[in-house]
């Protein structure tokens, strides 16, 4: 296989080489156009929303969505904002007269002053049944506050007897007490309904959540309530947080991205003006052209979204780097710009442009995902590089095109062979050439352990646990997960398929033993239904016996007992009843924990109604805790038909790119490498595939064929040069490589800027992206070259006579 | 001598406007009292009525439910007046009783009977502000007007539909409500409530009820046959329509005893 005149990456080559003379000679033309594009991508990119919502994880034909949906707008927004607190200078704890005092002025400010709450409660103002014989007293702490001490511990006493207080707003300890408040909409509300000033824009601080977290904040920070202690939880601080750390990390992220390579360029360019504006410059309109593209297709900015400015910055980096470490080269050896930007072009486009479009494959696999998010960023960001690489040779080929064309100071001979670099690459190719067997020895004995690791891999993740654990939302959760338990939610609904139909005893009777088996669970802290509200009743109507906390026999006696909920003003019916008295919902409350769990319990629950079956009744299950499970399921699937996905689309370009089936996938086993060794390093160490790292093994993939390209198509070139393999391989090395080890080491270190992210869910996968590149350069330094050498997979060595390429050969750097 | 009759006629020039307003503002709490008076005056000796409603029930998002109810009550000169209210419909709560006694500014005494359970409850509550029968309506919004219960201040005259209007404010004098401050528009022919409009405890509108459709009533007494409460913060919405209002009905007090919610079906 020797390089003619049909070889058409030949031919490709040619036509960069004349497209960057083209670009030199019209290069106002190219720079007009490139703002042309800048203009077109910022009035687009006005246009793109973020959300962080649960609607932004699934796609609107979601079965498990759609059911979760329909069980909000039937039983009224599950959202709410929980406030533990405690009183850490008294021995009564949440019943200490003075603090109740200040609770009940709390509850009353956060009732009328929070926006979007729909009703507060708090023990100071929950409904209090007392009885005494046939006399009922309904109390309010807050209208009928005790006089003194032993009056409000006397209260306390009772209203600790009253189970569907315990775990709600008081714990079992009577050590802290919880306000509750929920809210009228939901964060999967339309953006019209989420303003809190209709006219005040889109900014975070004036739509819900923000609005209503940051009013609960300036409140609980008057100095009436100093000296009580509050911790914040439930689904207002949560997706405050995610919106509010999102928005902050996309910022600093991108800020720190750019001044990290700003401060790499000035290092390996010299402070060349070519090195530090060009790369910028590129980044910059592929990243707005990124977020236009988005603008225009109607994509919104989710969680993932976090990846993508420091991504497009390190891939429009990488390529740029290509470009003038290829152009300062033919500079060093004396050719004028024009000539070097030809050269540039021919030697590297290609390559660029086969990295760049394996690398959008690795992610456009992912457009098949069920996961809204993963199917979305497929696609945008497959756009966004290849944005990038088009920003890239255009961009690029102005600042190189521009300045005087004075002959560029050429490197001593000794200069080029020296330095830190030099010597280490030098030493890279001896190894290879001595011991190539021995280096595919322990590649392949690494590989075999990755390969068990990637047998104990599973997937899962935690919502919690995607915020760095100093956090204050995770602070607070986990301190009210310890103290009352559980907050997230899995919810069963029976649907009687008529009105009044769940007003039958054997049907509540059922929902019963359904909530007495899950909670048997250990991860069912609290279970709340229509119920325990009827228990609750029927005690109050027999002197407050506790023999009658239970259902009352007759279908009468259940109606008439929910109307006379109703009537005497409780409100929580509506939280798990229809109006028409058709669907009942029962809500368990379950820790956050990994998603196994709750899958795990969802299981066991529908078992348990498969072998209790009830007449006349459909049961659905839905709330938050099954989204998780089904995200889980996504992540899974995703997960196999990615990974195979995105192996052999990439190896069918490198067979095409090298029209080798051989070569292909021969440079494929460099590729898989590093995603096989990190998806090994996480099963060995037990961490969870979630949805971020499913990204890890295909972007890995991706990017890692980058380098494999660009080293691989050295080595060809270099062959049909020499018509030798080790010097093809030392050349490729020593010129190609140090290219590769400046793009790797700019990669590495702009991934590592996701660890200054308050989500440790994106600091991980920084982490596992860097490990990935630095692996993926071990493979292509080590590896590549040692199966090239070993497989010969270009045809049998010949004499160099036969070498027709009129360019020198790159043997300095 | 000349320094303390220009100083004196600065400080009058000065305090005018404030005495003006005192002024002004006293004449508008009798008059906002003088208003409320004559309705009420107006609405006094029917001695007792039965009347039979629907209660519908809107939520949010437009669906509704219904009830259906019927309310005797018995006017009292010396108290708040008594009520005895029936639930027919839905079926399964048919003939579910409340007997309310109501007592200005203290909290009423009310009885309930669930046939079901065939005994008759006492209950006590002190929350005014909290829903009545599951509604819109608070329990307040419905009680018997007595006139201590508000401090009352005329606003303005303005236009209402076909009628012209008084607009007063009323502030609460009894503990528990659930608002600060009222506004009601009474006609100026009838001294019939039109509209009201209730403030929470911040001063937010809360909710807004209309009265339409009068009608005149032993040739004195109006009484709107249909009102509806729409709750801006919730967006719910109750609306009652009365289908049958007898006045002078001859009701006693017998009527209104306990035992009277189990004879009541």
């Amino acid at each position: 296989m020797r390089q003619g005149k049909s070889d058409y990456l030949h031919k490709a080559d040619e036509m960069f080489g004349h497209l960057g003379l083209w670009m030199y000679g019209h290069k106002l033309i190219v720079l007009l156009c490139a703002l042309g594009l800048l203009s077109t991508g910022l009035y687009f990119a006005g246009k793109t929303r973020a959300d962080n919502g649960l609607d932004s994880f699934f796609d609107a034909t979601d079965t498990a969505y759609n059911a979760y949906v329909i069980y909000q707008d039937e039983f009224g927004s599950d959202e709410v904002a929980y406030i533990l607190y405690t009183v850490p200078n008294s021995p009564y704890g949440p019943f200490d007269l003075d603090a109740m005092q200040r609770i009940a002025q709390l509850t009353e400010a956060l009732e009328y002053e929070v926006p979007f709450v729909r009703d507060v409660t708090s023990l100071s103002n929950v409904e209090f049944i007392t009885a005494d014989g046939d006399f009922l007293e309904i109390h309010e702490l807050a209208l009928d506050m005790p006089e003194d001490q032993a009056g409000l511990l006397e209260r306390g006493l009772a209203m600790m007897q009253k189970p569907s207080y315990r775990g709600a707003i008081v714990n079992n300890e009577a050590t802290h007490g919880a306000i509750i408040l929920e809210m009228t909409i939901s964060i999967n509300d339309p953006l019209d309904e989420i303003r809190l000033d209709p006219e005040g824009g889109d900014g975070l601080p004036n739509l819900y959540p923000q609005a209503a977290k940051h009013k609960i904040d300036e409140i609980l920070s008057r100095p009436e309530y100093t000296g009580i202690d509050f911790y914040l939880g439930g689904d207002v601080q949560m997706s405050t947080a995610y919106n509010e750390t999102i928005t902050r990390d996309t910022a600093r992220q991108t800020l720190l991205t750019l001044a990290l390579v700003s401060i790499i360029a000035m290092i390996c360019f010299r402070m060349q003006l070519l090195g530090l504006a060009g790369p910028l410059s590129v980044v910059i309109l592929a990243l707005i052209l990124t977020i236009g593209f988005m603008g225009l297709v109607g994509y919104e900015m989710g969680i993932l979204f976090l990846i993508v400015p420091t991504f497009l910055t390190a891939i429009g980096v990488a390529q740029s780097v290509h470009l003038i470490t290829e152009f300062n080269l033919m500079r060093a050896r004396g050719l004028d710009r024009r000539e070097a930007v030809k050269q540039a072009m021919e030697h590297v486009a290609m390559p660029c442009l086969l990295a760049a479009f394996t690398t959008a494959a690795g992610f456009l696999v992912m457009a098949t995902s069920k996961l809204r998010p993963l199917s979305e960023i497929a696609v945008y960001q497959s756009v966004g590089v290849m944005l990038a690489f088009l920003a890239s040779i255009t961009v690029m080929v102005c600042y190189m095109s521009m300045g005087k064309d004075r002959p560029h100071k050429s490197l001593d001979p000794s200069e080029r062979k020296s330095g830190l670099l030099y010597y280490f690459l030098h030493r890279v190719a001896a190894l290879n050439l001595k011991r190539p067997f021995a280096i595919m020895a322990v590649f392949g004995v690494i590989l075999t352990g990755s390969m068990i690791g990637i047998g104990k891999l599973h997937v899962g993740f935690n919502f919690l646990e995607e915020f760095k654990p100093h956090t204050r939302f995770r602070l607070d959760t986990d301190y009210i997960q310890n103290v009352m338990g559980g907050m997230l939610n899995v919810v069963f609904i029976y649907d009687s398929g008529k009105a009044d139909g769940i007003k039958s005893s054997e049907m509540l009777a059922h929902l019963e033993g359904l909530q007495a088996y899950a909670e048997r669970s250990t991860i069912v802290e609290k279970s709340y239904s229509v119920v325990d509200i009827l228990k609750d009743i029927n005690q109050s109507f027999h002197s407050d016996d506790p023999a009658y906390y239970r259902l009352p026999e007759s279908g009468e006696l259940i109606a008439q007992y929910l109307l006379l909920y109703e009537i005497s003003g409780g409100e929580e019916l509506s939280d798990f009843v229809s109006g028409d008295y058709r669907r009942t919902a029962l809500e368990l409350r379950v820790d956050i924990t990994d998603s196994r769990h709750i899958k795990a319990l969802i299981d066991d629950l529908e078992r348990y109604m498969a072998a209790h079956p009830v007449s006349g009744a459909e049961i659905r299950t839905t709330g938050m805790g099954l989204l998780w499970v089904r995200l889980a399921s996504y992540i899974a699937e995703s997960q196999m038909w990615c990974y195979g996905l995105a192996f052999i689309i990439i190896a069918l370009v490198m067979c095409l790119a090298f029209r080798s089936v051989k070569v292909g996938l021969l440079v494929m086993i460099p590729n898989l490498f590093p995603a096989v060794l990190v998806l090994g390093f996480m099963g060995l160490n037990g961490m969870q595939l979630d949805y971020f790292k499913l990204m890890l093994a295909t972007v890995a993939i991706g990017i890692a064929v980058d380098d494999t390209v660009h080293i691989s198509t050295r080595i060809r070139k270099e062959f049909h040069r020499s018509g030798n393999y080790e010097e093809a391989i030392r050349t490729s090395l020593l010129s190609t490589g140090r290219a590769l080890v400046i793009t790797t080491i700019i990669l590495s270190l702009s991934f590592l800027v996701y660890t200054v992210s308050d989500m440790a869910i994106l600091a991980d996968f920084g982490i596992l992206l860097s490990a990935t590149m630095v692996s993926a350069l071990v493979a292509d330094l080590f590896l590549l070259p040692c199966l090239v050498l070993v497989l010969k997979p270009f045809g049998s060595e010949y004499e160099p006579a036969t070498v027709s390429d009129p360019a020198p050969a790159a043997h300095t750097l | 001598m000349f320094a303390k009759k220009y100083m004196y006629l600065i400080t009058l020039a000065m305090s005018s406007p404030a005495l003006a307003q005192a002024v002004h503002d006293r004449d508008a709490v009798e008059k906002g009292i003088a208003i409320a008076a004559e309705a009420d005056r107006r609405d006094s000796g029917y001695v007792d009525s039965e009347e039979s409603f629907t209660m519908v029930l809107r939520d949010s998002k437009g669906r509704e439910r219904f009830r259906t109810l019927r309310t005797k009550t018995l006017e009292r000169t010396d108290d708040g007046d008594w009520s005895l209210t029936i639930f027919d419909e839905p079926a399964d709560v048919k003939g579910t009783a409340m007997l309310t006694y109501s007592h200005g500014l203290e909290p009423d005494d009310q009885w309930l009977y669930l046939p079901a359970l065939k005994r008759v409850k006492r209950i006590s509550s002190k929350n005014r502000s909290g829903p009545f029968m599951g509604s819109e309506f608070a329990f307040e919004d419905l009680s018997d007007f007595e006139l201590e219960k508000y401090s009352y201040r005329y606003l303005r005259d303005e236009p209402c539909g076909e009628h012209s209007c008084f607009v007063s404010e009323w502030v609460p004098a009894y503990e528990h409500s659930g608002y600060t401050r009222i506004e009601v528009w009474h006609d100026r022919e009838e001294y019939r409530e039109q509209k009201i409009e209730f403030y929470d405890k911040v001063g937010k509108h809360l909710k807004t009820l209309v009265l339409n459709d009068y009608s005149l009533y032993r040739e004195r007494f109006w009484r709107p046959l249909k009102m509806e409460m729409t709750n801006h913060k919730t967006g719910k919405a109750t609306l009652l329509h009365f289908n049958n209002i007898e006045l002078g009905a001859g009701l006693t007090e017998r009527e209104f005893d306990q035992n009277s919610l189990r004879r009541a079906k």
